[in-house]
């Protein structure tokens, strides 16, 4: 499973409610209006979980086609520098065909926002934050590896 | 340049209350036992509101008020005041949110069949935000006001107190 990852800036750049949009902006890109009016319909309970700091350790995975995709968030001085922020335009729209998102929360909310989740959609669900998914640290490595691999010219001149 | 640094910098302290006021306003809701989708449904014309109006410096306080469903009758009430001159001590933002859920604990969970509503108290010239409309606070005659204290500070002298009110 090929993935890619994203880290936007949250609070104090952006409020939890403008974090939400401008994910859901990277997530949908020129997709479907009424994907973008689904994710949007959520924005609530996303942006409580924004507010918790829930995705400064665990990501929101959207699986649809193309790369798996996981966006993190930046708090406090780090947001506010920005150093490791990246907010790229994807190479793909990841909410095509059959798609769903993946929101980590706090266990103390998961109950109700699992609820308000559930009235407004289908595709996007809550986990536990504590709770990793899929093979997170597998795939975060897979990634930093593939964006650290280099050609080695000398080497390959050589051969 | 040193201006311009100055205005972000104020406009980083509004969002950061903003934020943890209505990310407040929901750890009470959910811990005095009641729904906090209803409160979600409405997040952001509440963040919105609530940061038009600190950046505009007409925001004097956020209030939560629990009350029944039955007689419409005030059965808790929460405010979270905004101060604009508060000292910066170390410069960093925070909240205590150790604090506020003792509190929460302290003032107790609502009886069953009660409804919620935010409440925001301005100063006269406000601007208008999309989702209010003006209304009347329910009657604190009986009750009782409890301060907790400075729950966040926010840099360049925004912060917020707590308190509430139980009969």
């Amino acid at each position: 499973m090929s993935v890619v990852s994203r880290r936007f800036c949250a609070t104090p750049v952006r409020t939890s409610s403008e974090t939400w949009r401008a994910i859901v902006d990277l997530l949908v890109q020129d997709g479907p209006e009424s994907t973008r009016s689904e994710l949007i319909s959520v924005l609530g309970a996303a942006a409580s979980l924004i507010s918790s700091d829930a995705m400064q350790d665990a990501a929101i995975v959207c699986s649809g086609s193309g790369p798996r995709v996981r966006v993190y968030c930046l708090y406090g001085e780090h947001a506010i520098t920005g150093d490791d922020a990246n907010e790229a335009w994807l190479q793909h729209c990841p909410v095509e065909g059959d798609w769903s998102v993946s929101l980590p929360c706090p266990k103390r909310d998961l109950e109700w926002v699992n609820r308000a989740l559930a009235s407004k959609s289908d595709r996007i669900t809550a986990r536990d934050l504590s709770e990793r998914l899929g093979s997170d640290n597998a795939e975060d490595a897979t990634e930093k590896a593939a964006a650290e691999a280099e050609v080695d010219m000398e080497a390959f001149l050589r051969s | 340049m040193s201006t311009h640094v100055a205005v972000n910098t104020y406009t980083y302290s509004v969002t950061y209350l903003s934020d943890k006021i209505v990310h407040s306003l929901k750890e009470i809701i959910r811990e005095t036992g009641l729904d906090p989708a209803k409160f979600a449904g409405n997040w952001e014309s509440t963040q919105n509101g609530i940061s038009t109006w600190l950046k505009s410096r007409h925001l004097n306080s956020v209030h939560l008020e629990v009350f029944s469903i039955a007689t419409d009758k005030l059965v808790l009430r929460w405010d979270l005041e905004v101060v604009y001159d508060a000292p910066d001590g170390d410069g960093s933002m925070w909240v205590d949110t150790d604090d506020l859920c003792y509190a929460i604990r302290k003032a107790g969970q609502s009886p069953g069949s009660c409804d919620y509503r935010v409440v925001v108290n301005t100063r006269n010239g406000r601007p208008d935000v999309a989702g209010w409309s003006t209304c009347s606070f329910r009657s604190t005659v009986d009750f009782s006001r409890h301060s907790i204290g400075t729950m966040i500070g926010a840099r360049n002298g925004l912060a917020s107190s707590a308190a509430y009110w139980s009969a």
